[in-house]
């Protein structure tokens, strides 16, 4: 078997293993977008870093099957949530509203990466 | 990497500590190819659990992770004694000093940084153990001996020194990743933006109505990365606005801050705004005090706004974010006036059509109106005819002739004009009509009633087309009888009838040495009652052509000539082959 077989055979492998991860760090994002604005951060801290820790893991493992969109989606997300998280930004339904509207286009773009789901 | 180095650390255990199962496997994917036993472990805890079964020769951890992240893990490996010695790699993107200030804390050998190429991974993999090594045996020394680029480097600086180099090249590498991910940042939204706008002008290309383009646009702007979608609203010819299209947000003139709403104040203002204007609106901001800007983009038709756009963007605005705007305000308003356009010339086919149909009627009708005064007439000056006896003065008998032949001639065009109109409305009969057969017994039944039945005809193979029977045989009759007409006063008359396939069509010529005809008349050929020659020279009632081309076009074809004076001419028609 060729390198390149391999490497086909590798990267279907990932990308299955990246279509179920995705979908258990959307299940928190898609959590904390449901959480009603204005947010306290001292209240929800946990939510917070759930949040935080989700969409980290997320465009890291879109980083490791060149899903380049996802991967930014992720990275604008993150941004928000960690300026969040260290004080830098109140977070006032507008900014809510933003991330929520992220985090649906990040579980679009999953969507579309279903395995076997689209061309190529 | 020298092989020397590899060839020390093969089999070498590596554990990797990391909570997304698709880094893991990527991770493990590289260490296995370079044949480097892997262990997995999702988090600190699970880590510290395997540590003490399988002492590996290596750790690689990830940062963020739940429960115990990297930093807490290689701490407590730091300060357990019969781990310590174990070298630990902290897996980070290098966003921060703090970072590098608890990778140091916590005692971490070394960084691998986000993200990193396979040959990177591995070349840092083998120079930590092989120093690993080399440590492990100088110890009694001052100093160390490292390798580095495949040399061997000996370093006795002190502790200080080795973190002062080791903060300013981190220091460096974190300006140069910041910088790095910027750009990347920037050539990953433009890309979006592109892929975005490119997909918006796919889809407006194939939309036939206002509602489905505007509708398809709003969707459109949704998947572009910084913006939302809100509105589309379009005025009538009295200047109301009219909402045609809204996602994700209320539309103006449908929201409950209405009275007070500001877009709608722009909206009404009849001035022709060139360009998006940003502005903040209570039909948005809820009550908030960080009221977002919503962006009105007017839809512009020359000189004339025809409606607005107004949509919401994400990020703070640029002229950049204004630019896009403007550009897909541009598109969707070349996109309404081209379905306008085609609304139109869709009416104007109708209004023809219709036009066309009560002309076709109103010529049955005249036709067929026509046809008994005449009778009439033909009848009384027969009846007069006969009346009159031989001793009638030839003058008024000549004068009862000219009207009876007028009469005739008459009748034989009211006749031919309805067969014209006829042949536009009796339905086609389908079947495979064998051309040969067809042209054989127009020929045979023109040869015994013609007065020009002294001719040559040859004739080539002919392809079978699809079609009505009786019509074909007619435009067989009608451009035969014509060749032969045509070349009567020839003193060696000769006809000559081909056929073959092109493309999707078969075609068909029928050729003369006959009078032939001036081609600067050519647009009169196929015309009703359209006639070249004088009907002295050659008579008839010049429809014949016009059923011909009326055939051959109900059955999807077309048909032209070429011809010169005195040199003959040539009538082609085709047909769709229809296999």
């Amino acid at each position: 078997m060729s390198a390149m077989v391999d490497d086909r055979a590798f990267r279907e492998r990932l990308m299955l293993i990246f279509w179920r991860e995705a979908g258990g760090h959307l299940t928190v994002l898609q959590h904390f977008a449901e959480l009603s604005p204005p947010i306290a951060l001292a209240t929800r801290q946990d939510a917070f870093e759930a949040a935080f820790r989700a969409v980290h893991s997320l465009r890291g493992a879109a980083r490791a099957v060149s899903e380049g969109d996802v991967e930014m989606l992720c990275l604008g997300i993150e941004t928000s949530l960690s300026r969040g998280l260290h004080g830098e930004q109140e977070w006032l339904a507008a900014v809510h509203d933003d991330v929520r509207a992220a985090i649906g286009k990040l579980a679009s773009a999953c969507a579309a990466l279903r395995p076997g789901g689209r061309d190529g | 990497m020298a092989d020397h180095a590899r060839d020390s650390h093969a089999n070498a255990t590596i554990m990797v500590v990391e909570d997304s199962p698709t880094q893991a496997e990527q991770l493990r994917y590289h260490l296995e190819q370079h044949n480097y036993n892997v262990v997995l472990a999702a988090d600190g805890r699970e880590a510290l659990d395997f540590v003490q079964k399988c002492r590996p020769n290596l750790i690689i951890t990830d940062v963020v992770m739940p429960g115990m992240d990297g930093f807490q893990l290689c701490q407590m490996i730091k300060a357990d004694a019969a781990l310590q010695d174990i070298p630990v790699v902290i897996v980070t993107s290098l966003t921060g000093w703090d970072d590098i200030a608890r990778s140091l804390e916590c005692g971490a050998e070394n960084f691998l940084r986000k993200p990193y190429e396979p040959e990177t991974l591995i070349a840092r993999v083998d120079s930590i153990l092989l120093n690993h090594e080399l440590r492990k045996r100088n110890r009694v020394q001052m100093g160390l001996e490292i390798l580095l680029g495949g040399k061997r480097h000996f370093v006795n600086s002190d502790r200080e020194q080795i973190l002062d180099l080791l903060i300013s090249t981190y220091d460096e590498a974190l300006h140069m990743n910041a910088e790095l991910q910027a750009r990347q940042a920037q050539i990953a939204h433009a890309n979006q933006v592109l892929r975005g706008l490119y997909q918006i002008s796919q889809q407006l290309a194939q939309s036939e109505s206002p509602h489905v383009a505007c509708a398809t646009l709003l969707h459109g702007i949704g998947g572009l990365p910084g913006f939302s979608p809100g509105w589309i609203v379009l005025y009538d010819a009295n200047g109301a606005l009219h909402v045609v299209a809204a996602e994700h947000m209320t539309p103006a003139p449908e929201c409950q801050a209405a009275p007070h709403c500001a877009c709608l104040a722009v909206l009404n203002q009849e001035t022709n705004a060139v360009g998006t204007q940003l502005l903040s609106c209570p039909c948005r901001n809820r009550g908030q005090p960080d009221a977002k800007l919503l962006a009105i983009t007017p839809l512009q038709l020359t000189d004339e706004v025809v409606g607005a756009m107004v949509t919401m963007p994400e990020a703070t605005s640029d002229k950049s974010t204004l630019d896009i705007l403007d550009t897909v305000g541009r598109q969707i308003s070349a996109v309404l006036e081209r379905i306008a356009l085609l609304d139109r010339l869709h009416q104007r086919a109708v209004e023809l059509e219709t036009a066309n149909k009560e002309l076709e009627s109103f010529s049955y009708s005249v036709s067929h109106d026509l046809s008994s005064p005449l009778r009439a007439i033909d009848g009384f000056s027969r009846k007069l005819e006969q009346r009159l006896d031989l001793s009638a003065d030839p003058e008024s008998r000549r004068l009862l002739g000219v009207i009876r032949n007028s009469c005739q001639r008459m009748n034989a065009l009211i006749k031919g004009l309805l067969e014209f109109s006829r042949l536009s409305r009796v339905p086609l009969r389908d079947m495979t009509v064998d051309m040969v057969t067809v042209v054989e017994d127009v020929i045979v039944e023109l040869r015994q009633h013609t007065e020009y039945a002294n001719f040559a005809i040859s004739i080539d193979t002919l392809p079978a087309s699809p079609g009505d029977f009786i019509l074909l045989r007619q435009v067989w009759e009608n451009l035969l009888s014509n060749a032969i007409k045509y070349s009567s006063t020839h003193p060696a008359p000769e006809v000559r009838v081909r056929g073959w396939r092109d493309g999707a069509f078969n075609v068909y010529a029928v050729k003369d040495n006959g009078a032939g005809f001036d081609m600067h008349y050519y647009g009169k050929l196929f015309g009703v009652f359209q006639r070249l020659h004088r009907e002295d020279e050659y008579p008839g009632t010049g429809i014949g052509l016009a059923n011909v081309k009326r055939i051959v076009s109900r059955h999807g074809g077309n048909v032209w000539a070429e011809g010169a004076p005195g040199a003959g001419a040539t009538f082609f028609f085709s047909l769709p082959a229809g296999d």
